[in-house]
């Protein structure tokens, strides 16, 4: 899947550490109820929350997870993400490259989320083999990506892109 | 959600569409000789995309046009039946625009975006992608698969078109009408005015810039990028034109061998066409 969903990455409480030799069936069955540790665990479930939601979001667009950029593409035109885009800044940095003189271009476009009232064009390029950089903020994490070779003839990644 | 169409007014909206789609790809399609809705000229070979059409009784876009209709109305379903409020579908009568948005545009939305931390909609987001995937990849757009075997059938058909004296001198004289617009490498400049775009918002971050200054400065970036995007176009349109000219004139030459089977491929999804016009 192109459009992978990360969790955001949480770091371990200490309350899963099982502080004190206490074990997961010891802590769910309450043993331990003072008031100060009480207070303990609300204020770490106040800061998990609060960190959900304000964790940065990863691009997500041409990765399969963090730092995991790839590429791909159809007999026609490729596309590919580099190693900075799978990071938590919401910018995508790629490339897309026409590789056939069929006397069409190639275009990359993406959405931010699926309801968009249209497509945004990052990149456009009729020069054999050449890779255009690119990039361009997508801050949310659902955007969507594909690549044209004319307007109605388009091919969304990983779904109908032939390798 | 922060999408930028969405934070403008609904006429604004529309208008960046038409502007986007008539100056961008709409001269992309006329450069490059659209095959969508017109025929070649008289005497012009027939290339591939029209003998599609041709045999299949409609346009590619009306396809697309068809398939993105049935898909979304799936798509919609899926995340209302999985709970989560959404919007209503509603049917398009046209393909959905494409839009060029400058890098220092882009800066600019981040730059102005409300600093307020967004409600965790990762819930339904999920639910939104995993419904709209399982619609693309139910719903098949039978033209895209007509094209797709066309392009498996014509691997290397086009090796002879980079290579054609008529196609080398159009490239050579684009390049030679790019440089004479001052553009001597446009990837220094466009790499250039990203980073200035950057260091623009960079700027603001560490409070050296307010944001007033910062929208004048973008501002002239934007219009820079503008500036260039239309050198290209305005130089690699006629190369384009050319190059499609003498791959049409290879795709004719392969569809007088091949005619027969790509009506065959056309005719084994003639219900799905049908079907896909007809709702």
């Amino acid at each position: 899947m192109p459009v992978t969903r990360q969790s955001a990455p949480f770091p371990r409480s200490r309350a899963d550490q099982g502080a004190g030799g206490s074990t997961s069936a010891g802590r769910a069955a309450g043993t331990d109820q003072s008031p100060v540790n009480r207070a303990f665990h609300l204020l770490v479930a106040l800061s998990v929350g609060v960190f959900v939601l304000v964790a940065p979001t990863p691009a997500q667009g041409q990765c399969r997870g963090l730092n995991n950029p790839y590429h791909t593409g159809t007999a026609w035109g490729r596309g590919g993400a580099n190693v900075n885009t799978c990071d938590f800044d919401g910018w995508y940095y790629g490339w897309v490259q026409d590789i056939l003189t069929d006397g069409w271009c190639v275009d990359y476009q993406w959405k931010d989320d699926w309801t968009d009232f249209g497509w945004n064009q990052a990149a456009y390029t009729c020069t054999l083999n050449y890779k255009l950089p690119f990039h361009y903020s997508a801050p949310d994490h659902d955007s969507a990506f594909r690549i044209c070779k004319w307007q109605g003839n388009c091919a969304v990644a990983d779904l109908n892109w032939d390798f | 959600m922060r999408g930028r169409l969405r934070s403008m007014p609904i006429p604004s909206r529309f208008l960046v569409a038409l502007i986007g789609t008539v100056t961008i790809v709409g001269a992309t399609i006329i450069a490059s000789g659209s095959s969508a809705g017109s025929g070649p000229s008289a005497g012009a070979p027939v290339d591939i995309p029209t003998a599609v059409e041709a045999y299949a009784g409609v346009t590619i876009e009306q396809i697309q046009v068809a398939t993105d209709n049935r898909i979304a109305k799936e798509a919609h379903a899926c995340v209302a039946a999985a709970g989560w409020a959404y919007p209503d579908f509603e049917p398009r009568t046209a393909p959905e625009p494409v839009i060029r948005v400058t890098v220092a545009e882009m800066y600019l939305e981040q730059l102005t975006a409300p600093s307020t931390a967004e409600p965790d909609d990762s819930g339904r987001a999920a639910a939104e992608n995993d419904c709209w995937r399982g619609a693309i990849s139910s719903v098949q757009n039978p033209i895209s698969e007509v094209l797709a075997w066309v392009d498996g059938e014509t691997q290397g058909l086009y090796d002879g078109v980079g290579v054609d004296p008529r196609v080398l001198a159009a490239w050579a004289t684009a390049q030679r009408c790019i440089r004479d617009a001052g553009y001597p490498s446009v990837e220094a400049i466009q790499q250039s005015l990203w980073e200035m775009a950057a260091a623009v918002a960079d700027r603001v971050a560490v409070g050296s810039l307010d944001l007033p200054a910062a929208e004048t400065e973008l501002a002239e970036i934007a219009a820079a990028e503008r500036e260039l995007w239309a050198a290209i176009d305005r130089c690699q349109g006629p190369a384009m034109v050319v190059e499609r000219s003498v791959a049409a004139e290879a795709e004719s030459a392969w569809l007088s061998i091949n005619l027969e089977r790509l009506h065959a491929q056309i005719d084994s999804r003639r219900a799905m066409i049908e079907s896909l016009i007809g709702s």
